[in-house]
């Protein structure tokens, strides 16, 4: 049975990704979606539906922000950012898409790229989210996936397009329930990423991609006029 | 005839002169409200709008619009990310002179998004924008000299760059400066200085600095030994999960009473970034 949320989710959110390729962009439809949730009160996040409960508040904390219309879009993108900060698990993610060379890496070098990759996430996502015009969000349902997730799986419904399925891979760390991964149209788009990473891991070791982070967050956004 | 014929020209030349002056008026004048109002549909969201605007105010040459062109693709914003796009865009904006896009086409070449790192291009780009005293281009230049790539190595040339974009109010800079003082790289070392330089970015909520300038706090280095300062500012550092803030913040703990603790905790509460 479809469970639905008449959220409308924008349009050109739903059109990119960081890495590359025309799935990802679709993965950014459903990132949208779940950006921020009241975790304690969750509690049955462990479970089928707990995860299911999960991203629906996710989805609605999210939309809550980006209805607001008299914030301005920085204003809104930082409400974003807190809410992801939260949602996600980015120490996981970090950690996964480093693979092997986070074993290796120093100390100094694990908080350097730690604290890299959060911001290059965070500013990735939140970049996009103030974009928000409206699309609807449904749940379609959820199930187990592997032995510690649950995959909840959505539908992204443009007003005037194709609907896009999005999987929200979900764990519990600490009893807290949070974001590992997207499946878009059977793409994982964190598998995505710590390929993208290996590659360069392989070319540029560990302070390479610390670097190549670092540099992609210094980059000047949008001119003001005056 | 001959003169008739001059003054004929001439009349058609002050026309066309005429003409184009009007012309070119009126281009500017619709590039820069094409321009200010993508600003606007970016505010309310909607990039493809934006988008939609500033693809016409660039392609009348207008700068500005070219740069936040690039800044759309490289973000993905109303468009497929395009890093392609992106740079095309900025080596447009850049070979017109606009700092903003030097900068970000220099980055684009440190980072090899496009193919292989090119850090003497990077370097080039970021001079070039350095040259208009951008205080980012200042840093990342500064950043390039520290560590001799795409140029010779040279401290005191990173410190002289660094001081530029501190004053300028370039929070990455002022704590580069302030971790050469505490170190003597480049320059003499001076701890006053470097909790000048620690605090100035500290204030404006760059964690490292808060780090750095709770530690000076918590050893009494060019500052007053003080452990509420200490702790005020390694909870700001904590808070936004600044590498090895935890450990300085534990040896805090251990040795503070929960009342001054708590009295730190309130003035880290109380804090508010200044603006840039």
């Amino acid at each position: 049975m479809i469970q639905s949320t008449t959220h409308n989710m924008t349009r050109q959110l739903l059109k990119s990704w960081p890495t590359s390729g025309a799935f990802v962009s679709r993965f950014v439809r459903g990132l949208v979606l779940a950006l921020g949730l009241s975790w304690a009160s969750i509690s049955l996040a462990g479970s089928p539906e707990g995860a299911r409960d999960f991203i629906v508040e996710l989805a609605a904390q999210a939309l809550q922000v980006l209805e607001t219309g008299n914030k301005n879009l920085a204003e809104r993108e930082a409400a974003v950012r807190a809410i992801l900060k939260d949602a996600v698990a980015l120490d996981f993610i970090a950690r996964y898409s480093a693979g092997a060379y986070w074993q290796r890496a120093s100390d100094d070098e694990r908080g350097e790229y730690r604290s890299l990759f959060k911001e290059f996430f965070l500013r990735n996502y939140a970049s996009r989210l103030g974009g928000y015009q409206g699309e609807k969000f449904e749940v379609v349902g959820a199930r187990s996936a592997g032995k510690r997730d649950t995959l909840v799986n959505t539908r992204i419904v443009p007003a005037d397009g194709t609907a896009l399925r999005a999987g929200w891979r979900v764990r519990e760390f600490d009893g807290v329930p949070r974001v590992i991964d997207i499946v878009v149209e059977g793409v994982s788009v964190v598998r995505n990423q710590r390929q993208e990473f290996q590659s360069l891991l392989k070319r540029e070791g560990m302070m390479g991609l610390i670097e190549v982070l670092r540099a992609r967050t210094e980059r000047v956004s949008v001119q003001a006029p005056g | 005839m001959l003169a008739f014929a001059n003054q004929t020209d001439w009349t058609a030349c002050y026309r066309r002169a005429a003409l184009a002056a009007y012309l070119s008026i009126a281009v500017c004048g619709n590039a820069a409200a094409d321009f200010e109002a993508g600003y606007e549909a970016f505010q309310r969201g909607n990039f493809y709008k934006a988008r939609n605007l500033w693809e016409q105010s660039a392609e009348e040459g207008d700068l500005r619009s070219q740069f936040n062109l690039g800044v759309l693709y490289a973000e993905g914003r109303g468009v497929m990310r395009d890093p392609g796009s992106a740079a095309e865009w900025w080596q447009m904006a850049a070979d017109g002179g606009h700092a903003r896009a030097q900068h970000n086409l220099g980055l684009t070449h440190m980072t090899g998004e496009l193919g292989a790192p090119d850090h003497r291009a990077a370097a080039q780009w970021f001079e070039k924008a350095a040259s208009q005293n951008f205080p980012n281009a200042l840093h990342a230049l500064g950043k390039l000299y520290v560590y001799g790539m795409g140029v010779k190595k040279d401290y005191a040339k990173a410190i002289g760059l660094f001081r530029r974009a501190a004053e300028a109010g370039f929070p990455n800079a002022a704590y580069n400066l302030g971790k050469a003082y505490r170190d003597g790289k480049g320059v003499d070392k001076d701890l006053k200085q470097s909790v000048r330089w620690f605090q100035m970015a500290a204030e404006v909520g760059y964690g490292k600095a808060q780090r750095n300038l709770a530690a000076r706090y918590a050893r009494g280095e060019g500052v007053p030994a003080d452990d509420l300062q200490a702790f005020k500012w390694i909870t700001l550092a904590v808070q936004q999960d600044v590498p090895n803030s935890r450990s300085l913040h534990r040896e805090l703990r251990k040795r503070m009473s929960p009342a001054d603790m708590a009295a730190g905790e309130k003035l880290a509460a109380e804090f508010s970034p200044k603006p840039r």
